[in-house]
């Protein structure tokens, strides 16, 4: 029986990893190469998910319209953003980080009251699509079906950005505007157009994380508050701008997560606090970042 | 060059004495609700005050500052509710305390600078909020601590008020000695070329993070003086979006300017008092002044206001060229 418990601990830890890790892949692209701390992540996050909520009402909580939810809404918010992007953030990359990281915060806070004017107050929860409707059996006990479909998800969007940021031009001359702005400038690439596009993927990303929470539980509008922080923590850990760090520390805190439940039920989220002040004063630069000179 | 005239004290600090004799007749004609709100700002202006020694002074952005404002409330209601110590000796603790915590938390922090830094402060007050909001047999966890014993003396609001007042003053005359100690000036130093301030043979490390314990030695007073203005503390006193906030009054009154803080907290608290009056969405009316501001006045109320003052005094003492 023992074997089990573990069994599960350790899936519903991978589960709430993949999660973290989606909403945390933004963020890491985002600052790995605008340089920039995005607060506004958890708002992207939960927008995905109330938006996802919408479309999936709107097409009468079939399998298809699932299908096409995923497609739609998160290209939505990142159009959004995207948008928000142009008007705001482009002309603050060459200033003082600081007020980059209040712009954020501001939008961060907007989104907020922005989803509840829209969606309301109360917890919304968006229909299960029916082709997952039942659970899977592993060693011969029921898992959720869905919960498997999210971690193959998670893998599977991993895999997608890395291969988006290290097998194609777009990838490359994102990685080349990372490295040396005004050089790629020079070549006669469109900089503020990359950085766009950088920001609407790290959108996009977030946005999916939300969209496939959305039919698991109950949304929020202060999702995003949290999520935000959980995404800093992986980020930080991974080492910035690392994203097969964010992956290996998204699953450290999802599983510390889950396995803390079981040893102090009371102090299971301080778990993840103390992983990342450990990391962080063993290895300020994270796991898989770079060593800083600290004089 | 322009002979700046040497002025009496009481000129030379006419708007301090005019901003002390208002606040000191404020309470003789004003509601209680005005009182309380007054209260609430002397005590979240000492709290981004503090704050403002680590941002604006020594240029290191903490994101983590609310934890001692946190741990300073919840030392003062865990003395006066489990130890039934005196009402004075939980507000004199209080402060210690946060050092204490600030000496732990700067001890490691102090040694990175930027994102790094604000990420660390970041975890390690997020950690003390995690500990607050579960642990339930000492701190009753998101319940908060609630029902925190009054002095008869400070039942009402209008001593209480005064307390503040005088606290916040005297809190004030001690950051401005600090600051313009040849301690304070070295922390400037630092934050403007921390190479060279080593290179002449200061021990940057120290300064920092004596800096770091003073900051949060003051932010623990605000907390203590918070908790017994509500007579309860939550853990959500530490959560991050504290400390955010915290830092957003900073930048909204002017980093560059002594009193900027204290004129970017009553700017963002009475705007959340009066903007929620009207609506539920305060929020969003707030990030949408945030973005304005950011766009707009770069250096914050005080610093838009002090270069304004500038650059008419300069047009008063030179010459026009034709």
């Amino acid at each position: 029986m023992t074997g089990w418990v573990l069994m599960s601990q350790f899936l519903s830890g991978l589960t709430t990893a993949m999660i973290y890790f989606l909403i945390a892949a933004g963020l890491t692209l985002i600052l790995g190469v605008l340089k920039i701390m995005n607060f506004a992540q958890g708002g992207i996050y939960m927008l995905g998910a109330y938006t996802c909520y919408t479309f999936i009402k709107a097409f009468g909580g079939t399998n298809s319209g699932f299908w096409l939810t995923l497609i739609i809404a998160p290209v939505a918010v990142a159009a959004f953003f995207c948008f928000l992007e142009v008007i705001f953030m482009r002309r603050f990359y060459e200033k003082v980080g600081l007020y980059m990281l209040l712009l954020t915060y501001g939008i961060l806070i907007a989104t907020y009251d922005m989803a509840r004017l829209i969606w309301g107050w109360i917890i919304k929860t968006a229909p299960m699509p029916p082709m997952f409707q039942r659970p899977v059996a592993i060693w011969g006990h029921p898992f959720p079906l869905y919960n498997v479909f999210l971690i193959f998800m998670g893998f599977f969007m991993f895999f997608l950005i890395w291969f988006v940021i290290r097998r194609t031009a777009w990838g490359k001359t994102m990685r080349a505007a990372a490295d040396d702005r005004e050089m790629t400038a020079a070549l006669g690439i469109n900089v503020p157009l990359v950085f766009t596009s950088v920001f609407g993927l790290g959108a996009w990303i977030a946005a999916m994380g939300g969209a496939l929470v959305a039919p698991m539980g109950g949304m929020a509008a202060d999702m995003g508050i949290d999520a935000g922080i959980v995404a800093f923590i992986v980020v930080v850990i991974a080492g910035l701008g690392s994203l097969p760090g964010a992956l290996l520390a998204a699953f450290i805190c999802g599983e510390v997560q889950a396995f803390g439940i079981l040893v102090l039920p009371e102090f299971a989220i301080a778990f993840m606090y103390l992983v990342l002040v450990i990391v962080l004063i063993v290895r300020p630069w994270g796991l898989f970042g770079k060593p800083i000179t600290i004089k | 060059m322009p002979q700046k005239a040497k002025k009496g004290f009481l000129t030379s600090n006419l708007w301090v004495i005019i901003a002390v004799a208002f606040f000191a007749v404020f309470p003789l004609w004003s509601p209680v609700i005005w009182k309380h709100l007054a209260t609430e700002i002397f005590i979240i202006a000492l709290f981004a005050m503090s704050l403002n020694m680590i941002l604006g002074r020594g240029g290191l952005p903490s994101f983590g500052h609310a934890c001692f404002y946190c741990v300073g409330g919840y030392t003062t209601a865990l003395l006066t509710i489990k130890l039934n110590l005196h009402f004075s000796v939980a507000i004199l603790s209080a402060p210690v305390v946060a050092a204490i915590f600030a000496a732990v938390i700067g001890f490691f922090s102090v040694r990175l600078t930027g994102i790094h830094f604000a990420i660390l402060t970041l975890g390690f007050s997020q950690l003390v909020w995690a500990v607050a909001h579960k642990w339930y047999s000492f701190t009753k966890g998101d319940d908060g601590i609630t029902g925190i014993p009054v002095p008869a003396a400070f039942q009402a609001i209008t001593p209480y008020y005064y307390f503040v007042l005088v606290i916040l003053i005297a809190c004030l005359v001690l950051i401005r000695i600090v600051q313009n100690s040849p301690f304070g000036n070295s922390i400037v130093g630092i934050r403007e070329n921390r190479e060279r301030v080593t290179f002449s043979g200061l021990k940057v490390w120290h300064h920092l993070w004596l800096n770091f314990v003073i900051a949060g030695f003051f932010a623990g007073l605000a907390g203590s003086l918070l908790a017994i203005l509500n007579r309860a503390v939550f853990p959500d006193f530490g959560y991050w979006t504290k400390s955010a906030a915290a830092v957003l009054m900073c930048i909204f009154g002017g980093v560059g300017v002594f009193i900027g803080p204290i004129i970017g907290a009553a700017a963002i608290t009475l705007l959340e008092h009066y903007i929620s009056i009207y609506t539920f969405y305060w929020q969003l009316a707030l990030g949408c002044l945030i973005i304005v501001l950011v766009m707009a006045l770069p250096g914050g109320i005080s610093g838009y206001i002090q270069d304004r003052l500038r650059a008419r005094e300069e047009k008063r003492i030179t010459p026009e060229v034709e």
